[in-house]
Order: structure tokens, then sequence, then C-alpha cells
């Protein structure tokens, strides 16, 4: 079970590591914009997502985020590239141009399909990275202080926040203890017999409701003891609260947030560049050459 | 032998800035039908010991021995992990929280039909384990859940002594029960190591080691510090801050120290030394 280690914190102490994570939500939230801007032509969206692909081995680079973790964490992702070919290749849209193989008059495979869903694959991965070199620079303390202060001004209309930082930030203190917890069942399990891995149907459906009831009944039982200590200590949510450690803003915040704004704004320009100029290849202008079509 | 451990290393969350090393070269040799002691303070790795034991973890390095089982650190080349699982048996620290079907006898059977008996005969076994472990009739049908603790442990241990394993591994079995429920529980691990079992028991209760085991093995930082006979170690050890020598054998060693005439290797509990001091009063 420990093998869960997908965007896990992990404490070191490099210059993302430092940046304040009020600016690193931000960053990450220009980041993915950026991604998500859709271009007219084609090879203008596969030159950015190259470029945006180069940055984010930078950035983990930078952040010392290992490539082991994530590419075990997207082998998982197999299952969503089959799905999403599936539903591409049998409903097409009708804008689509290039045929593959054509059955009939009503019926054709496109090239367009797999061009799309590869490009929504290749959108997922990189957002997926990115949330994990934030998830694996930020302790989820820190997040969650980010969050809370975001929010902030929805207190004005009365919405509570704090309330749902406290609770936020509890479930997120509480993910690693019930991994251990899960551990710790299975061995349990495991040395009274239970096989986890092998067997038929109805033996793996034992064997998960051997797991996921003591699971469950551990998981209510801390949380009933955790709100008594709170209440013993007179936990209020309603009182002014102060903090251990501030959160500050240094030279190196200035550095990263100029970094995501010049991307941000960079990618800004050539989308409205490109919707303004209809069908120019941006990828022809820059490099002077014609790539077809 | 019952079981031999050969340089045996653990380490936890390996190229992982989380990484600690857990077991640091253990070698021990632990002879069958033996009661043996397992201590340490808290963190020394007694608990990852016992779960390498019955490759619940594989060894990082080194192997292990239990009969004619083998334990490496190649996780495939580890065969029959379920039949080592039923010849030496571990009752979990906290075992209490494993509990989850409906019933009380369920549970226990549960066990039982993993390792391929059938309901009526895995039923009836675990009668006779909640029996032996003192929970009646009454308890058969009711809810693990609506237990108390102690109760709960009851039950979990019923659930590994009905397995009825050759090698009995107990982590810490008696930690947070009652004065009755830890006798209980140790008179009935007595009565399964005189019947020829193998016990290994980790504990903080330096009581229960005098009384109980026959030799013990001390681990620190994950390296075994001491191996040898039980009377031996609170003998020739200073007061340790991990060892605490239980006050009766303190007391049997002032009186041989003022010239008693007291054979410290025999003292197991109270009734052992007051049957020295009595026939040395007669002579
Ligand atoms: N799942 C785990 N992941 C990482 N480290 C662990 C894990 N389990 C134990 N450790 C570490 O390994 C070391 C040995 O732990 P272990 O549980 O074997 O100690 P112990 O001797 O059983 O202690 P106790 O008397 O408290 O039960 C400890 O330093 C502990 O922090
Ligand atoms: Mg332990």
């Amino acid at each position: 079970m420990n093998n869960v280690t997908f965007g896990r914190y992990s404490p070191l102490n490099t210059f993302t590591h430092k940046v304040d994570p009020r600016n690193k939500i931000l960053i990450l939230i220009l980041l993915m914009v950026s991604i998500f801007l859709q271009f007219h032509v084609w090879s203008t969206t596969l030159l950015l997502s190259g470029v945006f692909l180069i940055l984010l081995i930078c950035l983990m680079l930078i952040s010392k985020v290992n490539f082991l973790d994530l590419f075990k964490s997207l082998k998982s992702m197999w299952f969503l590239v089959i799905f999403l070919l599936v539903i591409y290749v049998f409903i097409p849209n009708p804008t689509y141009k290039f045929v593959c193989y054509r059955f009939n008059d009503h019926y054709a495979i496109y090239w367009d399909s797999f061009y799309q869903s590869g490009y929504i694959i290749l959108r997922l991965i990189l957002m997926i990275s990115l949330t994990m070199v934030l998830t694996s620079t930020t302790k989820p303390m820190d997040l969650t202080y980010a969050f809370e202060w975001y929010m902030t001004p929805l207190k004005v209309i009365r919405f509570p926040v704090h309330e749902i930082a406290m609770t936020l930030s509890i479930a997120l203190r509480f993910i690693p203890t019930l991994l251990d917890e899960t551990d710790r069942i299975m061995k349990a399990q495991a040395s009274r017999g239970v096989d986890f891995n092998r067997g038929g149907l109805f033996k793996r459906f034992k064997a998960v409701i051997s797991l996921i009831i003591p699971l469950f009944v551990s998981a209510i039982q801390r949380s009933e003891e955790l709100s008594d200590a709170m209440e013993a200590r007179g936990y209020n949510p309603r009182e002014k609260r102060t903090r251990y450690r501030k959160l500050t803003f240094s030279w190196r915040d200035i550095i990263a947030l100029l970094f995501g704004l010049a991307i941000f704004g960079g990618i800004l320009y050539l989308f409205i560049y490109d919707h303004n100029v209809e069908e120019i290849d941006l990828f022809m202008q820059i490099f002077g050459i014609n790539v077809g079509f | 032998m019952a079981i031999e451990v050969k340089n045996l290393f653990y380490i936890y969350g390996r190229k992982t800035p989380y990484q600690q090393t857990a077991l640091d070269d253990v070698s021990l040799t632990i002879p069958t039908g033996s009661f043996v002691g397992l201590i340490g303070r808290t963190g020394s790795g007694k608990s990852t010991l016992v779960q390498n034991l019955n490759a619940l973890l594989i060894p990082t390095e080194g192997e292990i021995i239990v009969d004619e089982f083998h334990i490496g650190n190649k996780k495939r080349k580890n065969k029959k992990i379920k039949q080592l699982r039923k010849h030496l048996s571990l009752v979990f620290q906290f075992p209490e929280y494993q509990l989850f079907e409906e019933t009380v006898e369920k549970d226990v059977a549960f066990g039982l039909m993993n390792f391929g008996y059938k309901q009526n005969e895995a039923i009836e076994l675990a009668h006779k384990a909640l029996l032996s472990v003192g929970l009646d009739e009454k308890y058969f049908k009711r809810s693990p859940f609506e237990l108390s603790g102690g109760e709960r442990r009851r039950v979990a241990i019923a659930g590994i002594l009905a397995i009825n394993p050759d090698i009995l591994v107990l982590d810490e079995p008696t930690a947070g029960l009652d004065v009755k429920g830890s006798k209980d529980i140790m008179s009935l691990v007595k009565q399964m190591h005189e019947d020829g079992k193998t016990i290994i028991m980790v504990t903080h209760d330096m009581d229960l080691v005098l009384r109980y085991t026959e030799q013990c093995f001390v681990l620190k930082d994950g390296k075994v510090t001491f191996g040898g006979s039980t009377n031996q170690l609170f003998d020739t050890i200073s007061d340790d801050s991990a060892i605490e020598i239980p006050p009766l054998f303190k007391l049997a060693k002032k009186l041989k120290d003022r010239g008693a005439p007291i054979n410290i290797e025999n003292i197991k509990n109270a009734e052992d030394l007051i049957k020295q001091v009595n026939s040395w009063r007669k002579k």
C-alpha cells in the first residue's frame, strides 16, 4: 500500500519548496488555463504542447520530483486512454476533415479522432504532473492555509471559510494515517489467510470486505475521538485564531510569479493573435516552413 | 531449529526521503518448542521482525528459514506463503481492529475457512477456540463491534488460536488488558506451549518475560544486543532504562548477594522464590 507515493509531499529544500503556497496555487492556475487554450491549427497546438512538456521537465528537475512516481501514476491511465479513443472514433464530429478509413457514405474513421483524444490525454498528463509538482513541494497544511487565504473574501457573505479549511486540512492530514491503517489491516487479514491478489470473484469480494469494514470502523472511531479531543481543548471555529507559521512573500515569489505571468501572457497573446488571423499556421510563421495541409 | 534468521535487514520506504532502517543485520535462532520473549524499547523493530517471520514483510536483505519454509528477499521466489502462515501464525499488536464479520463466531471461523476448512467444521472449531479464551455461548452470536476492547481482543486471539499453528507469535498480547484478561490469555498461551507449540512473544511487561519465557532476545535500534536465557539476562544487565529488572528477581538477587543459597536460574515467579527460601530456612 505504501507504493501510493503519487504527489506525496517530500521534505526537500528546493526553490519550488520555498515559494509561498498562495503564489504556487496562482501560478498553477495560470499554467492550467494556458494549457487549456485551444488553437485553430494543430501544428501550433503541437508546438505549444512541446514547450509545456519542456517547461514541465525543467520544473520537475528543479523541484526534484521523482519521474518514476509520475510514470507509475500515469500507468493507471490506460483505461481512460482507451475510453477516450473509443468515444472519439465512434462518435465523429462533423467538422473532422482527414479520413483515415471510410466504411461507407455515412461512416468513416477520421485521423482527427486520434489527434483529438491524444491532445486531451496530453493535456491531462500535463495537468496531473503540474498538480503533482504542487502537492509534492507543498505541505498539505500550507496548501489549506493558502486556500483559506483565497477564500477570505467569502467571509463577508457568511460563508464558513474557516470551517471548510479546517475540515480540508484534517482530511489531508489523515490520508497518510488511513493508508497506514489500510496497510496494517491488510497485513492482519493476510495473517488470517486472506489472499488479496488471488482467488475467485467471491473470495476477492470477501477479502475486500474484510478490509473495508475495519477501515470504516476505525475511521469513524478516529473522527469521534478527534472531535472530542478538539472540544476538550476548547476549540471554537468562530473564534479569531492566530497562526504558528506566517506565510510571507519573498524574492523567490516575485521570480516565480513573473515566470508564471510571462508564460500566461505569452500564450494569451498567441491565442488572441491566432483567433484574429484565421487559418494562419503559427508554426509556419515562426519557422517559415509549410507542414502541409 | 524452528526458526533461523540470517543477517536480516529491513528498510521502510526504501529510496524515498522517508527511508528508515528498522532491522539492521539481525541473526538469531529459535529452537522448536521453546517459549521466547522479544523485548526492546518502542521503535526498536520488534513488530517489524515478527512481520518478517510470516512473510507479511519481505526482507530487504538476508533470509529466514521457518522449518521447511524459506523466505528470501525475492518476492516471487517465496512460495507456499499461505501454508507458512498456517504453520506460523501472528497475533497482531491490537488485533481487535481486524474484526469485521457480523457475529463473533463467524469472525473466528473466517480465518479457518481461508485455510480450507468447511463452514460447519470451522464454526465448530471456532466455538472451541472462543470457549478457550473465556467467551461462552452468550457471545457466539453477538456482533464483535458491540463488545468491549478486552473482549474484542479475546475474539481476535481466538481467531488465530483456532488455526492451531505450530508456531504462535504474539505481538504485545496483553497490552491494555486488565489483570484477569492478561492472566487468562497468558495461561492459554502457556497451555499451548505445554502442548508442544513454539511461542514467540513481544512484550514490554518484564514480569511476564520472567514468568513465562525461557529465552529472550533484546532488540535495540534494529540490532540484537542480547540473546540467551531469560534469567541470565536479568542477572547480567544493570538497571538499564529499556529493561527493568522485575522486583521479584531483584529481591532474589539481593538475598543471594547477602549469602542466601538461592539458585537464580530457577526463579520464575513468587512461588519459586518462596520454595527456595523455605527449604533454606529448614536447613
Ligand atoms: N509502516 C512503516 N513505515 C515507515 N517506518 C515504519 C513503519 N513501521 C515502523 N516503522 C519504523 O520502524 C521502526 C521499528 O518499528 P516497529 O514497529 O518494529 O517497532 P516496535 O519495536 O514494534 O515498537 P513498539 O514497541 O512501539 O511496538 C520504528 O522506528 C518505526 O518508526
Ligand atoms: Mg510493535
